[in-house]
């Protein structure tokens, strides 16, 4: 096995793997790149078993074999050599990478122990822009449940119904719903695992290049090119959101998503204090009155909206309402109210591409 | 100035049993472990049979020697637990901040009162009748103003006194007494100070001060501020310093199948989930601990992800818990819940979209119990599935802990 290549190219190809490389030491080959040079190409891959990423290097070849090494120092290493060519060959067991006047020898391991990728028939299924796959996933991911109490809430949820594509996350208490009119294919329900969809936002650019999706029935895969991304799907069915989404509701205000966000965020930080993250919504007319106190003070803040509908009052923890929105993408968003202990939906003013929806905080009942 | 009071109920347990049985009154008794064995050991003797020479720790049988007509009691925690907590609430009539130091013991901090009752010797004394007249027991009082010169205090006269402290009669009534009547001298340190020439209190608080933290380290320096009477550590609720809230139970008998554990963990979670109400705190972690008939002790712990106070939720995840960690060849002895994470409840809860109509159904039934046993007894009120296995009722639950908080002088406030 010999090659040569740009530093930066093989840097960024390592970035990319890594990414799927364990970090646990249970299984130690796990903790390794395997690399694998052809004829006509270089491949680097790294697999926790539940997410495979394999991608394509530039590189001048001059003997076909494969090697694994351990990815954290191969790519410690190479993110400290000078930019200029690498040449990377190994002898017996011995992995040679050598730029310049730096030389570095690890020792590799087997690449046979090395477990293979599923292989999966690419017969693209679904194709979409590398910049909305983006949007999707940042728009949706952070309503993955962190506990384990229902496993199946740690991903998102993938459905293709009617023509529309659809991602849905959510934990106990919020839901986020981003749509897209995909065209005329095939229905499909699958759950992603929320660790797959963050490492692959790490890789998707802010682009238009087409991301072409495949699914088995225990796998996904994504191919964005040079890059292959495959992963585990999580067992299990999916709650069934539709029925938790109203389709009336008894007020509706409008608001500038900035101003909105710029008051809860201060509220919270008293909030927070009390541990509980709890702020108080007071609509009346025209305006929106944001409190919250813990131990340490109390703060009062205003914002002006518009409103349809009669008043209402209403608590919410703050991290809720903050994560949507830091991420919706509309200068103005509404929120539709029925009471203060039903769900608020957060909607886009200016398109129907995006549904939240966050349930209140209630007064416990004392006898 | 503060004002704090150091309240010890005297010779506890025999006082209870004295005040539960007039049959007692006035006669030496004893709290004894194994009372019919002469190995059992003494708990607490009355003042009638302190007379005799009776004391904490003796045997039976050594006990039995100095005074032949003592009254043996065996120990019955479930009362001393129910007088303790009746005590408490006394205390908290008078001022929010009480510190439970153990079963008999409290510290309140009573600045800022006196409008409401009277300087510190006339709440003190207060307490005392209170105390006397509702339980029909008695406490010493200390009163000064700090935690530890008021513990001190209190020891001074006994039984049934108050006893005032101030800064300035320190030199005449705290420093000539004996080293090892100093918190934090046990009988290893009343030697070694013993050999370098201090026997009383004020020896050590005339010595100088870098001579004995040189000698002593950090201990020492501690050891001068509390014999100089410095102590500048704050009353602390349980509110602020408890980590967890948990009972445990010695089953009468070993458990043998699930169903049996499912009961007496909703015997414990009851009493953990009342407590936490109380208290007004929620926690979000629950905590099992089971011990097999072969002595073999585990503890496990989930986090539950968001904060709870019902019965329901904490004995569904106690069963859980046991369930996953059972290996059901083990017959179970012991068993305990736990409830850590603790902050103070809001009031308020974040809705769910799972299960909110059972949990909110359970936290009003919860209350409602609380409020009918409040009034009524533990027994006005039992779930129907504590109907089948009648033996339940009269399991001892214990209070893990609870009675002992860390070293109660090293709570904020302080600038040792």
């Amino acid at each position: 096995m010999w090659f040569t290549c740009e530093k930066d190219v093989l840097q960024e190809a390592i970035n990319i793997v890594q990414k799927a490389a364990s970090n646990k030491t249970t299984f130690p080959i796990l903790e390794g790149i395997l690399i694998t040079v052809e004829k006509d190409r270089v491949i680097l891959s790294a697999t926790d078993l539940d997410l495979g990423i394999e991608t394509y290097v530039n590189a001048d070849i001059h003997q076909v074999g494969s090697v694994v090494l351990n990815s954290k120092i191969l790519g410690e290493f190479i993110r400290k050599l000078p930019n200029d060519v690498i040449t990377v060959k190994k002898e017996n067991n011995d992995v040679y990478i050598t730029c310049l006047k730096s030389e570095f020898v690890l020792v590799g391991n087997n690449p046979e122990e090395f477990p293979k990728l599923p292989v999966i028939n690419e017969n693209t299924m679904y194709e979409i822009s590398q910049d909305l796959l983006r949007n999707f996933i940042k728009q949706t991911i952070f309503a993955v449940a962190t506990d384990e109490t229902r496993p199946i809430l740690t991903g998102v949820l993938f459905e293709v119904r009617n023509e529309v594509l659809s991602f849905v996350a959510l934990d106990g208490y919020r839901l986020a719903l981003k749509s897209y009119e995909i065209g005329n294919k095939d229905n499909i329900s699958a759950v992603i695992p929320g660790k797959t969809l963050i490492e692959i936002s790490k890789i998707l650019e802010p682009i238009n290049e087409p991301v072409k999706i495949t699914f088995t029935p225990n796998h996904i895969l994504f191919n964005l090119g040079d890059t292959k991304i495959i992963s585990r799907l999580l067992d299990g069915e999916f709650i069934n959101y539709r029925q938790i989404i109203p389709d009336e509701y008894r007020m509706k205000v409008k608001v500038k998503t900035n101003e909105l966000m710029e008051s809860i965020e201060r509220a919270s930080l008293l909030a927070r204090e009390g541990k509980t993250n709890l702020i108080k919504f007071e609509i009346k007319e025209d305006k929106m009155v944001i409190t919250s106190n813990s131990q340490m003070g109390k703060v009062y803040e205003e914002v002006n909206i518009e409103l349809e509908g009669e008043g209402l009052k209403i608590a919410f923890n703050s991290k809720y309402f903050l994560d949507v929105l830091r991420i919706i993408d509309s200068e103005e968003i509404y929120l539709e109210f029925s009471s203060n202990v039903s769900p608020c939906l957060v909607k886009k003013v200016d398109s129907k591409d995006y549904i939240y929806l966050v349930l209140p905080v209630r007064l416990v009942d004392t006898v | 100035m503060r004002k704090i009071l150091h309240v010890d109920l005297n010779a506890f347990y025999a006082s209870v049993e004295q005040a539960l049985n007039p049959d007692l009154e006035g006669l030496p008794v004893a709290v004894a472990g194994d009372k019919e064995k002469r190995t059992g050991i003494i708990l607490t003797s009355s003042y009638e049979a302190r007379k005799f020479g009776v004391k904490t720790g003796m045997t039976v049988g050594d006990a039995k020697n100095l005074c032949p007509n003592l009254v043996l009691v065996k120990p019955n925690f479930k009362n001393y637990m129910s007088y303790s907590i009746r005590v408490m609430d006394i205390l908290r009539s008078f001022s929010p901040d009480v510190e439970q130091f153990s079963i008999d013991e409290a510290w309140v901090d009573v600045t800022g009162c006196e409008h409401l009752f009277g300087d510190g010797a006339e709440i003190a004394d207060k307490i005392r009748h209170k105390i006397k007249d509702e339980l029909n027991i008695t406490a010493s009082v200390g009163v000064s103003y700090c935690k530890l010169v008021a513990k001190m205090a209190s020891d001074l006269k006994k039984p049934d006194a108050t006893t005032v402290v101030m800064k300035e009669d320190l030199e005449k009534v705290i420093w000539p007494l004996p080293i090892n009547d100093l918190m934090g001298v046990g009988r290893k340190t009343r030697i070694k100070l013993n050999d370098i020439g201090i026997f009383t209190i004020g020896d050590l608080a005339n010595s100088s001060l870098s001579f004995i933290e040189k000698r002593f380290g950090k201990v020492g320096r501690y050891l001068w501020y509390f014999a100089n009477g410095i102590d500048n550590s704050k009353v602390s609720t349980l509110r602020e310093t408890a980590k967890g809230i948990g009972n445990s139970i010695t089953t009468p008998r070993d458990i043998v199948n699930l169903e049996e554990a499912s009961e007496v963990l909703m015997v414990l979670s009851e009493s953990v989930g009342k407590r936490l109400r109380e208290h007004g705190l929620e926690g979000d972690v629950i905590e099992i601990t089971v011990r097999t008939s072969d002595f073999n002790t585990f503890v496990r712990q989930r986090k539950i992800y968001h904060h709870t106070d019902t019965t329901y939720e904490i004995h569904k995840n106690a069963l859980k818990l046991l369930s996953e960690n059972w290996v059901n060849e083990n017959r179970i002895r012991l068993l305990g819940v736990r409830v850590t994470g603790l902050r103070e409840s809001s009031g308020f809860k974040q809705m769910s979209f799972f299960e909110e109509k059972a949990v909110q159904k359970n936290e009003v039934l919860d209350r409602c119990m609380d409020t009918i046993r409040d009034k009524y007894g533990k027994n006005a009120i039992v779930r129907a599935s504590m109907m089948v296995n009648e033996s339940h009722k009269s399991i001892n639950i214990v209070s893990d802990k609870e009675w002992t908080p860390m070293n109660p002088f090293n709570k904020g406030g302080g600038n040792l």
